[in-house]
């Protein structure tokens, strides 16, 4: 090695090392703890400053390029008109409602957070959204129409405030079928004959095996069903249930009009936008996608009723909405809450939802922009089919438990897809009512005494949960 | 180590000595040789593939998932174009080039530099200082390593929030640096194990102490095993998608991945295909050169550290 | 001064006398693990014990072993299901990558082969792309109705395959797009081990009378034997905490057939009523398997040696 470098003796340079990294053991440790009292005093700091001033959090959800125009010119419109809030907006995917639950375990979800009737509904349940009750009365809500502020109830209070209104309706191509179906048997028989126009036509292609179920839960009341009961138990297995699967499985067993094995929605939107396919079962939001596809051929209409029993298919019919997360959720103080609540009016007033309607096709949930949209015909020629469907729709259920229907009827429905020689609807539709309850028992509902901080359709469940389990558990089993 | 196989390739084995003139083993090699082309050509179109793939639908306008087929994937010069690329660069006002891509850069690149200090001086003591404990050191490493990250997301969420390390560049890096750092750690140690005491016992004699000893001799011996454990580090944070998700909802932190997925999600059943391509090629372009001009010391570094 | 003379430092290094300048180095990555990885472990596992959901966000309590009790007897899909895809998923995707990158690195090994620098840059596309990026093309590649796949199968009139639309082949289709992703890295680190077995013991054993693959089942294979058993064990391990892969491509659809345990914690902790107590449960059920797994294969292998 080289001799000429390394002279100097050794033990200052030994002591000058250990005086270095204890003073940077030092350092790291005393600036870590005062980083962390810095911060603990800080929040109270923030919050006690005067109304003057307020800063508010926004997640913006907003899917399309349209939705994101409309939302950003009543942004614009707001800020002018309170200049002394000022609006902190977030966008994009880690805006979701997990997300914003992680967040409030540690007080830091934001002010106002947009999501669908559903998700929302959770969250208010876990405690996380101010009743807003307490702040618009009925003479804001009676605005609004029935369906979507009952999208935004839960035991009387209202947790949100809708600003559209969405559903699934009969797409169908004039060019194969030239005129609406009235009844199921003829929308059945429809498809019958566009099948049997050849290879590579099927009437009413759906992936029941790759889908939450989500389209599917219209069938339920064309049989007397439903998703849950008033107590809000979990209704899967009843025989009226149990029909409506059959009935869409004989649409692949019976008809010949479905095909097992898709593998998503895309596979039924393949067929539908080739023009193979008579019908497709979907909302609004992939209207200009089958617009650009089928042009004039494309029209909408409401599933149709059953003749024999008078009973209609009710697609769910569910309701985006602002929500303002209460000071558990965010630290929020009075004023930052007052803040939130007017945007939330502002974000979905009048203007707003003309600017959705023509930007980005989405349906108000404001009587007032229904009665302009009908004023105004030119936008969407095919408003009258949703006008329709909205006619026969049902309550998007929004009690948490709802959250679990999804999961399980992907469960089951694939079991059922998948294994059809051994499992009958029946075995499917048991297996998705097993699941539900397994997954609520997991989240400790049925441990829980009444005074569980989920609403009391939670508590009555809770005694019906532990009455049936038994017979329940010994079916899955 | 790599140089070796080309070596091989030309030098006369024992082998070819003995087998020439014998015919009928000369042609029994060259079909032998033959079907191992053949193979290694057919798997070599199956590494390539997908990468090819995704460059020429890239530079196809107007491609869609849909509209794939056979002679799209043939390069024709006709149909090539740049506008999946351009419309890139202008998604969201340039947020690529302005965010993303710098924001991934100071992520892994700082991440890499405090990573690799901390495993190097660490790997350095574990290989050749008694330190009493160290077996237990080094089997509770092992056993970390075992454990998904999925396990720590929450109570790091937590602890991360209550730090105000949430929504801020520090929260991301820390975690970032030591992410690969067990692993490094590892590689260090064991390539220094397989150095001699000899180096360093010279250069103290001629008066460094053991510390200048470690870090002026031994350190640049361990260049290889150094920018394998860099490599590493580097991937990880440049790649991340879970854990920002969770840590991040301030869209000027975000990171490519991130941005990928909001690219991609704006619509998810209306993908614009081309574009996507686009943008998997600018992401995983800086890696696969960065990969081809370190091949070199991959091999070598995982030959002799990754055991013994 | 007496402490450096040169037969002093000699004994001095060799004896490797205790110092305490050793824990300075190792003590920056020792708080670092404490911060990231203790800290968080310790709050999972009291998670796991507790009722912490969206239920019970703010006043969760100790509920005792009442998760795993669930998780034992109830949930669904059922711990055993969940357990067997793991093992599925980690199991095939290791013994397929291994053997096939041990074939791959024997074939390219072979003396006298041409090209083979050339076949090795091509083997390095699939590693250098990062993973994020190949596993969304694979997706798009593999749709069943628009996927390029099934669109050039369908050219030698081959029916379309559900690659992720059916439980029985889509843990399949998984394996196969890990093998893409991951066989350079065991082909590089087979070439590397199989480079170091001197050519001259191939030599010996061919003039005993042995052919090819009889000499590298006669030479290579008992020298290589342990350093194949700790590639494939950590492979093992790092496939049972590979997230991406089963994430990115199905996250557990058709129904539940290509859940994992650790894409099914993360579903568990995200989805529209996060669970994070039962996450918990679900990540310390699977650390705990793995370290058993762990445990039983170092008694037959001794990998752990490693360590001394």
């Amino acid at each position: 090695m080289d001799t000429t470098q390394g002279g100097s003796p050794t033990p200052p340079k030994n002591r000058l090392t250990l005086i270095i990294a204890i003073a940077v053991v030092v350092v790291v440790v005393a600036s870590g703890i005062g980083l962390a009292l810095y911060y603990s005093g800080s929040s109270h700091k923030t919050t006690s400053t005067g109304a003057s001033k307020v800063t508010i959090t926004v997640w913006d959800s907003s899917a399309s390029g349209g939705e994101s125009t409309a939302f950003n010119n009543s942004l614009a419109a707001f800020e002018a008109k309170y200049t002394n809030v000022t609006v902190v907006v977030t966008r994009g995917v880690a805006v979701g409602s997990s997300n914003f639950a992680t967040d409030a375990t540690s007080h830091k979800a934001p002010n106002v957070y947009r999501d669908s009737s559903d998700n929302a509904g959770a969250l208010y349940s876990a405690g996380l959204v101010v009743n807003l009750s307490n702040y618009l009365g009925t003479s804001f809500t009676s605005n609004f129409t029935t369906g979507t502020i009952n999208d935004w109830t839960l035991n009387g209070a209202l947790y949100g405030v809708p600003v559209n209104t969405n559903g699934i309706a009969l797409y169908y191509n004039k060019n194969l079928v030239p005129n609406a179906p009235t009844t199921i048997n003829q929308m059945i028989q429809d498809a019958k004959n566009v099948t049997a126009m050849g290879k590579g036509y099927l009437g009413l292609p759906y992936a029941i095996g790759a889908t939450w179920g989500y389209r599917f839960a219209a069938w339920y009341p064309a049989f007397g069903g439903e998703l849950f009961n008033s107590s809000g138990y979990p209704m899967l297995n009843s025989s009226h249930d149990i029909s409506a699967m059959n009935f869409v499985w004989n649409w692949s067993k019976t008809y010949g009009i479905n095909t097992v094995g898709l593998s998503s929605m895309s596979d039924e939107q393949a067929y539908f936008e080739a023009g193979k396919s008579a019908f497709m079962l979907d909302g609004p939001w992939d209207q200009s996608t089958y617009q650009k596809a089928l042009g004039n051929n494309l029209s909408v209409c409401a599933i149709p009723y059953d003749s024999q029993t008078g009973k209609w298919p009710m697609p769910l019919w569910g309701s985006i909405g602002y929500m303002v997360s209460n000071s558990a959720a965010s630290g929020a103080n009075a004023s930052q809450i007052w803040a939130s609540v007017q945007f939330v009016k502002s974000m979905t007033n009048f203007l707003t939802q003309v600017s959705l309607f023509q930007n980005a096709g989405d349906f108000p949930s404001l009587t007032s922009v229904g009665t302009y949209i009908s004023a105004h015909p030119g936008v969407d020629p095919l408003v009258s089919g949703w006008v329709a469907q909205e006619q026969h729709a049902q309550k998007f259920p929004n009690i948490p438990q709802m959250a679990y229907y999804w999961s399980a009827f992907h469960i089951g429905a694939t079991n059922l897809e998948q294994n059809s020689s051994s499992v009958t609807p029946t075995d499917a539709m048991n297996q998705i009512e097993a699941y539900i309850i397994s997954e609520l028992k997991a989240n400790n509902v049925p441990y829980e005494s009444a005074q569980s901080s989920f609403g009391p359709g939670i508590a009555q469940l809770v005694l019906i949960g532990e009455l049936t389990e038994s017979t329940t558990f010994a079916r899955v089993v | 180590m790599t140089d070796n196989i080309e070596a091989t390739g030309n030098q006369d084995t024992l082998e070819t000595i003995i087998e020439s003139g014998n015919t009928h083993y000369r042609r029994m090699r060259v079909v032998k040789r033959l079907i191992t082309h053949v193979f290694l050509i057919l798997i070599a179109i199956y590494a390539i593939f997908p990468i090819y793939y995704v460059v020429i639908n890239s530079l196809s306008a107007g491609i869609s998932l849909a509209s794939v087929s056979v002679s799209s994937l043939l390069p024709l010069p006709t149909k090539l174009s740049f506008q999946n690329y351009t419309g890139l660069f202008r998604f969201q006002h340039g947020a690529l080039l302005n965010i993303w891509l710098p924001n991934t850069l100071f992520y892994a690149g700082s991440a890499t530099i405090l990573g690799l200090a901390l495993a190097l001086s660490a790997g350095l003591a574990l290989s050749r200082f008694r330190i009493p404990g160290k077996k237990v050191i080094l089997y509770m490493m092992l056993i970390l390593s075992t454990f998904p990250f999925v396990i720590m997301i929450i109570p790091m969420y937590d602890m991360f929030s209550s730090l105000s390390l949430t929504n801020s560049y520090a929260g991301l890096i820390i975690p970032y640096s030591a992410g690969a750092v067990i692993f490094s750690v590892w590689l260090i140690k064991n390539y220094v194990d397989g150095i001699p005491l000899d180096f360093e016992e010279s250069a103290q004699i001629d008066g460094y102490s053991r510390t200048q000893a470690l870090f002026r001799i031994l350190l640049p011996m361990t260049k290889p095993v150094l920018i394998m454990a860099m490599l590493l580090s580097f991937f990880g944070p440049y790649t991340d998608y879970a854990f920002i998700n969770i840590m991040v909802t301030n869209g000027s932190l975000w990171n490519m991945a991130m941005g990928l997925y909001a690219y991609s999600q704006v619509s998810s059943q209306t993908i614009n295909y081309g574009q996507f391509s686009a943008f998997a090629v600018v992401m995983g372009l800086p890696i696969f050169l960065i990969f081809l001009i370190f091949q070199k010391y991959l091999v070598s570094g995982f030959s002799i550290s990754t055991y013994k | 001064m007496m402490l450096n003379s040169p037969a002093r430092i000699k004994e001095n290094v060799r004896s490797r006398k205790w110092d305490w300048h050793g824990y300075l180095f190792i003590l920056p990555v020792l708080a670092v693990l404490a911060f990231l990885d203790f800290y968080p472990l310790a709050f999972g596992i009291y998670y796991s014990l507790t009722d912490f959901s969206l239920a019970h966000i703010f006043n969760y309590k100790y509920i005792g072993a009442r998760n795993y009790l669930f998780i034992l007897n109830g949930n669904i899909p059922p711990l055993a299901v969940l357990v067997w895809q793991t093992f599925e998923w980690s199991l095939g995707s290791i013994i397929l990558m291994s053997s096939f990158g041990f074939l791959l690195a024997l074939l390219m090994n072979q003396p006298g082969l041409r090209g083979t620098r050339f076949y090795r840059t091509i083997y390095l596309f699939p590693w250098a792309y990062p993973a994020f990026i190949t596993v969304l093309i694979w997706k798009g590649l593999l749709d069943y109705n628009l996927g390029f796949i099934n669109k050039f199968l369908g050219i030698f009139g081959i029916a379309k395959i559900y690659w992720f639309g059916l439980p029985s082949t889509s843990m399949l289709s998984l394996i196969l797009v890990n093998l893409w992703l991951s066989f350079p890295y065991y082909t590089f680190v087979y070439t590397a081990s199989l480079q170091s077995v001197p050519r001259e013991l191939y030599d010996s054993a061919r003039m005993d009378g042995y052919g090819t693959f009889g000499s590298v089942r006669k030479v290579a294979l008992p020298l290589l034997k342990r350093q194949i058993a700790f590639v494939t064990i950590f492979g093992f391990i790092f496939t049972w905490n590979n997230f991406y892969v089963p994430f990115l491509l199905t996250n557990g659809s058709p129904g539940t057939s290509t859940f994992i345990l650790i894409t099914y914690t993360y579903y568990e902790a995200t989805n529209s009523l996060p669970n994070w107590a039962m996450a918990s449960a679900y990540a310390m059920i699977s650390v705990l398997i793995m370290l058993a797994v762990v445990a039983v294969v170092n008694r037959f292998t001794k990998m752990m040696s490693v360590i001394y």
